[in-house]
């Protein structure tokens, strides 16, 4: 099917990409200066749990998903930004569409391949931080992969905003509108309790029209969970919840995509 | 005979982003290239040759009118799978090798594994990139993408092939390649409409021509009705004032070189008018000299008839 040929090109392009390397080396040198950060922290004090104390690895954990986020975000805007755009600036895209390629097919395939490309790198990050974690602790912690899972959806439906936003903006725009929407996103939260206290009407009209627009990249964070996981046992319906944020994304996505869509039917090359 | 293109009115009139201003690429084109012809597609620079083949290959979307390719109406998916392109200054992901382009494009037509590889080995041998593939493309110079972007356009062993400059980067050699590449693509069948502004290449390979000018069509024929008729060069000095400027008006053409005054007349009957009137302004005859009209000049003297056309507005967005 032609979405996956696409798909396929476009990953390969991807991981030819310098700047996936870049962000991988750097997380995993940043993930090994983290036990040592660690380390130093707890003065080297071992251990509750197998070979290291449950502070270091808290600490390790809280480092290493902050640079699965900070990678993760990177490399969702800066894979996707230029996709369609630079295909139409080199006329690529010519030789395409004179194909038997719906243009859907095209944009899904360039989505595609972009999120292979993602879970590939945050993937690895997440084996990663397993494996350091099980040096550490002597077991596997599973429920790490599922948090970075959810990582992975939340920049799933970064990459599509971007991919949308590629299509009617120009890439400054994009990119500028992409880190915006992120941060506005993930403190969803503090705008929502900013509107249940305030008298204001506007403010309520606002926030709820940016909790419309916006995706609440909140949802997928169960980081500070993952962190403390012997806390998940603790939280009722932890897994309803994951599932619904996992439902919530792909709800968001499926939207976002239908847009893209039907823009690029009409968009002329 | 079947029609494999017909265009029928087809217009694109590009609209100003301020402003009420408007560009008309193309004006209500009305062409028809029949099955098995080799259709050259000739005008200058901006007269609206790739914005009519965008439009037929649904890259962009006409403003009124319609056309069909192998009987089927523009936007239809299935015909594609019958029809390829090639672009003019062709680009393609140049992390590549020339076979796995060649690949990718062969996926893309759904053709099945033992077909594309030895497809994909035929063309690279054809279009003599045998010693290139290991090469990206990034690696490849401008003749040799041309060459890459000929094999992407055979992949699919298409019906109706629409080529933008075919023979643009090419050096001599490669360049009389392609020319029996395509008389061979003739031979085999195929309808090949060529956009070119190598027009001797044109008059040789192809059937008929039309020639566009500010999205008009202004001449179509076949290149030997166009070509073979005569007509006649006459030089002669000594003409001067009112009677010379006469004369002047009278050819199709003229060129004055420092008082050898040169006319081009295709009318008979206006060659000996012209002779007559030379006598009259007491000039003399130098040489009376029949010739063949090359498409270059069918080409000139179109081009030069177009009426002048009006300053455009500054604020209109033009196409690429």
């Amino acid at each position: 099917m032609n979405i996956w040929v696409i798909a396929r090109s476009t990953f390969g392009e991807a991981i030819r990409k310098r700047i996936g390397l870049y962000v991988v080396f750097s997380a995993v040198v940043f993930l090994i200066l983290s036990q040592l950060f660690a380390q130093f922290s707890t003065g080297g004090v071992s251990s509750e749990i197998g070979g290291g104390s449950r502070v270091e690895i808290t600490i390790i954990k809280s480092m290493a998903f902050f640079i699965i986020v900070l990678s993760g975000l990177v490399l969702s805007i800066f894979l996707s930004f230029d996709l369609v755009p630079s295909d139409v600036d080199n006329k690529t895209i010519y030789t395409i569409l004179s194909k038997p390629v719906k243009r859907w097919h095209y944009v899904f395939g360039k989505f595609i391949g972009t999120c292979m490309a993602l879970l590939m790198n945050i993937g690895f990050m997440g084996v990663a931080l397993m494996v350091l974690v099980a040096i550490k602790s002597h077991q596997l912690e599973w429920p790490l992969l599922g948090g970075v899972l959810l990582l992975f959806m939340q920049f799933a439906v970064l990459t599509g905003l971007a991919i949308l936003l590629s299509l009617v903006v120009t890439r400054n725009i994009n990119v500028a509108l992409c880190f915006a929407f992120y941060l506005t996103g993930t403190v969803s939260e503090f705008w929502q309790s900013i509107a249940a206290t305030s008298d204001n009407p506007l403010i309520k009209l606002m926030v709820k029209a940016i909790h419309l627009v916006i995706p609440n990249f909140y949802n997928f964070s169960f980081t500070n969970t993952m962190v403390h996981l012997e806390k998940w046992r603790e939280i009722p319906n932890a897994a309803a919840d994951v599932g619904w944020a996992a439902v919530y994304g792909v709800l968001y996505l499926a939207v976002i995509l239908l847009l893209a869509f039907t823009i690029f039917e009409k968009k002329e090359v | 005979m079947a029609s494999a293109i017909e265009i029928n009115e087809l217009t694109k009139v590009y609209k100003s982003v301020v402003g009420d201003g408007r560009f008309t690429a193309v004006d209500k084109l009305n062409l028809t290239v029949d099955e098995g012809q080799i259709f050259g597609f000739l005008g200058p620079n901006g007269a609206g040759k790739t914005t009519t083949i965008k439009m037929l290959l649904g890259l962009i979307f006409p403003t009124s009118g319609s056309a069909k390719l192998l009987g089927k109406p523009i936007g239809d998916i299935s015909t594609k799978n019958g029809i390829s392109y090639l672009p003019e200054t062709p680009y393609f992901y140049d992390y590549m090798t020339g076979p796995e382009l060649l690949d990718f494009y062969g996926r893309l037509f759904r053709i099945d594994t033992p077909t594309r590889k030895q497809r994909i080995e035929r063309l690279i041998d054809e279009v003599g990139l045998g010693h290139a593939t290991g090469r990206t493309l990034r690696q490849y110079s401008k003749g040799m993408l041309q060459r890459i972007g000929i094999a992407q356009a055979l992949i699919n062993d298409p019906k109706l092939l629409f080529f933008d400059e075919p023979t643009s980067g090419l050096d001599p050699v490669a360049h009389i390649d392609i020319r029996n590449l395509i008389l061979r693509l003739k031979d085999e069948g195929k309808t090949l409409l060529i956009s070119s502004h190598q027009l001797s290449d044109v008059e040789m390979v192809c059937d008929r021509v039309a020639i566009i000018h500010k999205g008009q069509l202004k001449t179509t024929g076949h290149v030997m009705d166009l070509i073979t008729g005569s007509q006649v060069r006459i030089q002669a000095t000594g003409l001067v004032g009112d009677a010379a400027e006469k004369v002047r008006k009278m050819a199709d053409r003229f060129h004055d070189d420092d008082g050898m005054v040169t006319l081009w007349e295709s009318d008979m009957d206006q060659v000996d008018a012209i002779v007559d009137a030379v006598r009259t302004a007491k000039g003399r005859i130098v040489s009376l000299t029949p010739e063949r009209r090359s498409l270059e000049d069918i080409f000139i003297e179109t081009v030069r008839e177009a009426a002048p056309v009006k300053p455009e507005d500054p604020a209109v967005v033009h196409p690429d």
